[in-house]
């Protein structure tokens, strides 16, 4: 009985700590191990995660600012996205390899080809 | 003497008239665009077009083209345009070409380039390149406009991409687009990331280093020398026409071998571009290498 609740004391200055200092076992992790863990809940959150990586890629790395945007990313296969990225007189496509496993998603390559209109 | 060409993309004049010991000859491209309006269906004041005029793709808020709309759009493309391709550039005369003798001096002039763009109505006969042009509702910011199909707000200033820095590099589109006319390729091509033979309209040959994006094939405003292609493939087109000429008519030109306005130099000769104003120079100053930036005293 004592040592129940002790556990309890415990327990309850645990949750203080976490209370005042505004931190949270889940807030503490980091955007990967939290996007690992939403992507293993259901396959909308799966491809929210990879989605969002495919759409944090872009924004890091495509070099054309100006233009008309994203106009559609397409899943090629469980594995292949294309994002299409509207330009004066042709479009850009960059077609995403994406792995996922245990959760957590990782861009595996990234290729570009142009469509010109 | 003025001597034409009429080539697919443009009509070129060369006129070594107006040559004197201060004055180069001049080589003028007349680009004639055919401008048609694209309208919403049935008369309406607004509608939708696809971009790239695909029905797969996009549609973009359109309004209906008025006389004045179009007449302000189609003057302000022209004369924008034209400005900022002409008289931009000086052929040096490496050739020994043109010269003419003054107050007992010989002279050798430069080359300089003029641009001449011409915006007709798509109906017009002789035009080079026949345009289509939506005009956006105010409410859109951009349309996705082709070699032949462009929109109103092509002629405005715009971000094309972000250089190493993070600053914006600005161009507008028409201006580009009025180089590819003159068969101008984008300004990395050529490079390993931007080969030839691979698909030239790729984001990398728009350029990657922050020099090469802000020109003007890339993604800015700036003009580089190698643009003043056009001219000088133009110029080499003149001399193999008098060439030509020549061996059509060799007993005029065996009586007169002065009569070879290019000399057969000219084919083979490099005409660097500059841009500065670089004054006709005597044969003198060509052997010294000497180039006249300054405008030079002159015997009258």
């Amino acid at each position: 009985m004592m040592f129940g609740s002790k556990i309890v004391a415990f327990a309850a200055a645990l949750a203080t700590v976490f209370w005042l200092t505004g931190l949270s076992p889940s807030k503490q992790a980091s955007a990967d191990t939290l996007a690992a863990r939403n992507c293993m809940m259901d396959a909308i959150k799966q491809s929210v995660c990879i989605y969002q990586a495919i759409l944090e890629d872009v924004d890091k790395n495509y070099p054309m600012r100006g233009g008309g945007g994203i106009g559609r990313i397409v899943q090629n296969s469980t594995t292949s996205y294309s994002v299409y990225l509207l330009q004066e007189g042709h479009q850009d496509v960059r077609i995403y390899e994406v792995k996922v496993a245990k959760g957590k998603v990782t861009i595996t390559s990234v290729t570009e080809k142009t469509i010109t209109h | 003497m003025k001597s034409k060409l009429s080539f697919k993309r443009f009509d070129a004049e060369l006129d070594t008239d107006v040559c004197d010991p201060y004055n180069n000859a001049e080589l003028t491209l007349t680009l004639k665009m055919g401008f048609r309006q694209i309208n919403p269906t049935g008369g309406a004041a607004q509608g939708t077009y696809h971009d790239y005029g695909d029905a797969t793709e996009p549609t973009r808020k359109i309004i209906k083209w008025t006389d004045t709309s179009w007449k302000a759009w189609k003057a302000n493309f022209v004369q924008s345009a034209e400005a900022f391709w002409h008289g931009k550039f000086w052929l040096i005369n490496d050739a020994g070409a043109f010269s003419f003798t003054k107050g007992g001096t010989t002279y050798y002039p430069n080359v300089w380039c003029r641009f001449k763009l011409i915006g007709n109505d798509a109906g017009t006969a002789g035009n080079h390149h026949t345009i289509d042009v939506v005009r956006l509702h105010a409410s859109e910011n951009w349309f996705g406009s082709h070699s032949t199909l462009y929109d109103s707000k092509d002629t405005n200033l715009s971000r094309k991409k972000t250089d190493s820095k993070g600053k914006p590099v600005m161009q507008r589109a028409h201006v580009h687009e009025v180089g590819h006319l003159l068969g101008l390729d984008h300004v990395d091509v050529g490079k390993p990331h931007c080969l030839p033979s691979g698909d030239t309209n790729a984001a990398a040959c728009y350029g990657i280093a922050d020099d090469d994006m802000k020109a003007v094939m890339g993604g800015g405003m700036q003009l580089r020398v190698e643009n003043a292609y056009p001219w000088r493939e133009a110029l080499r087109n003149f001399a193999v026409a008098d060439l030509f000429a020549a061996v059509l008519n060799p007993l005029s030109f065996f009586v007169s071998p002065q009569t070879l306005q290019l000399p057969i130099l000219t084919l083979t000769s490099v005409w660097p571009a500059k841009m500065q104003r670089h004054y006709p120079r005597t044969a003198a100053e060509v052997q010294a290498g000497k180039m006249i930036t300054v405008r030079p005293v002159r015997p009258a």
